[in-house]
């Protein structure tokens, strides 16, 4: 009888390690270089609190356990695989933006330790999704096997549904952090009338919608269930659901809900669920692999 | 199947734990994880440097409270006894929890002959 270790499969020569972690690279600084140009959200890193920034951290690593467990590379691996890779990135995160950070002349000598982690740490979340992202969907030869690993993967192992949820989220919390951080945000939300609000919510669930069932998106038939139209219903709202909430935790985090009213705090939700809702759907499609 | 790791890929997910690890901690116990204290802004200021007809003195903001200042205006004096001889300003954008900023004032009096008085006059908290 062959032993657990027997089992495996041998580990991946050192060359292919080292073009897995270029990809990644790759994936973490063509997803977060809006981030790391952006005044905002160097300015966040030294006024968020520390909690918040550690429930940041958190909050990432979640992300990154989902997006690998349903969207990743290996589509075999078990939990803790999926726990290590995750580990994996979240670190290379951290370095990367260091180090970016370091060549951009916003860290050095002369700053509190509070000041650079702050910042190292609010720029580090978006480095290390996109590393996720980018180590599973730059892969040259995971094109090939785009059709036979997909349909068993998802129907075999997790209910379709949560994966669809996570992968939308991942592809909102990614599509919507790049504008956030912005005064913008604030600004369309507190200048902008009910009306057009409203309208702006509608077009963004009308385009979600859109993506998903009527443009024939790349992938959008072998992840969705099309047909029925309360599934249309159903997934539309969803989607838009989690733009919302996706938006909403990425707000707060950039501390765009101290001190405000509620009302816009809800308009900035609806403002920034634009580009969410835009995630959700064509991110996540091209994401989801 | 399982795939097994090699050494490159250990030594990566060693060097993460440690990263993470060593920020995690740092947050948590850091000087400022837990206080809630509004900016407390210290104004030093240097030795003077003439320059052109002028005169130049260093100016360095310290803020020792927990949260970061933004906007912070910075007043300098000239004094001598209770009269103000002249007035020099800055503004800095923002002074982090814990950090320092460095700027200047400029005077055409020279400050040598005269009491240096610095200090913050007002500040946001964003």
């Amino acid at each position: 009888m062959p032993t657990q270790s027997e089992m495996r499969r041998a580990p991946p020569p050192i060359g292919e390690s080292l073009q897995e972690y270029g990809r990644g690279l790759a994936g973490g600084l063509l997803f977060s270089l809006p981030l790391l140009y952006t005044m905002e959200v160097w300015w966040t890193g030294f006024i968020a609190h520390p909690h918040r920034l550690t429930g940041l951290l958190a909050f990432t690593f979640v992300l990154l356990l989902g997006y690998n467990r349903f969207a990743g590379m290996r589509h075999d691996a078990d939990w803790l695989e999926v726990a290590i890779d995750s580990v994996e990135e979240l670190g290379l995160g951290l370095v990367t933006s260091t180090a970016v950070l370091y060549l951009l002349g916003r860290i050095g000598p002369g700053m509190s330790s509070g000041e650079v982690l702050g910042q190292i740490v609010t720029e580090a979340a978006v480095v290390a999704i996109g590393f996720s992202v980018g180590t599973a969907q730059l892969n040259a030869s995971s094109e090939d096997n785009v059709g036979e690993g997909n349909e068993p993967r998802s129907e075999g192992r997790s209910p379709r549904f949560i994966r669809e949820l996570v992968i939308a989220f991942c592809g909102a919390v990614l599509f919507a952090a790049n504008v956030a951080p912005t005064e913008e945000i604030v600004v369309i939300a507190v200048e902008t009338g009910p009306f057009r609000l409203a309208a702006l919510a509608l077009v963004s669930l009308g385009m979600g919608s859109a993506i998903l069932y009527f443009t024939n998106f790349k992938r959008a038939d072998t992840l969705l269930h099309r047909g029925s139209k309360t599934g249309i219903v159903l997934g539309t709202t969803v989607t838009y659901a989690v733009a919302l909430a996706a938006s909403a935790i990425i707000l707060w985090f950039f501390g765009r809900f101290d001190d405000v009213a509620a009302d816009v705090a809800v308009r900035q939700v609806v403002v920034l669920a634009f580009p969410g809702a835009l995630g959700a759907s064509a991110g996540r499609l091209l994401l989801g692999l | 199947m399982k795939q097994r790791k090699n050494m490159l890929e250990w030594v990566v997910f060693g060097v993460s734990v440690v990263a993470i690890a060593a920020v995690v901690a740092a947050l948590l116990t850091g000087r400022h994880a837990s206080g809630e204290t509004p900016p407390r802004l210290e104004v030093r200021t240097g030795a003077p440097v003439a320059i052109a007809g002028s005169y130049r003195v260093p100016v360095t903001v310290e803020n020792s409270g927990d949260r970061t200042a933004e906007g912070a205006h910075i007043e300098v004096a000239l004094t001598s006894g209770e009269e103000i001889v002249e007035r020099g300003e800055l503004t800095i954008a923002f002074v982090p929890r814990g950090s320092t900023r460095n700027g200047w004032v400029t005077f055409r009096n020279d400050p040598r002959r005269f009491t240096i008085v610095a200090r913050a006059t007002g500040f946001n908290e964003p």
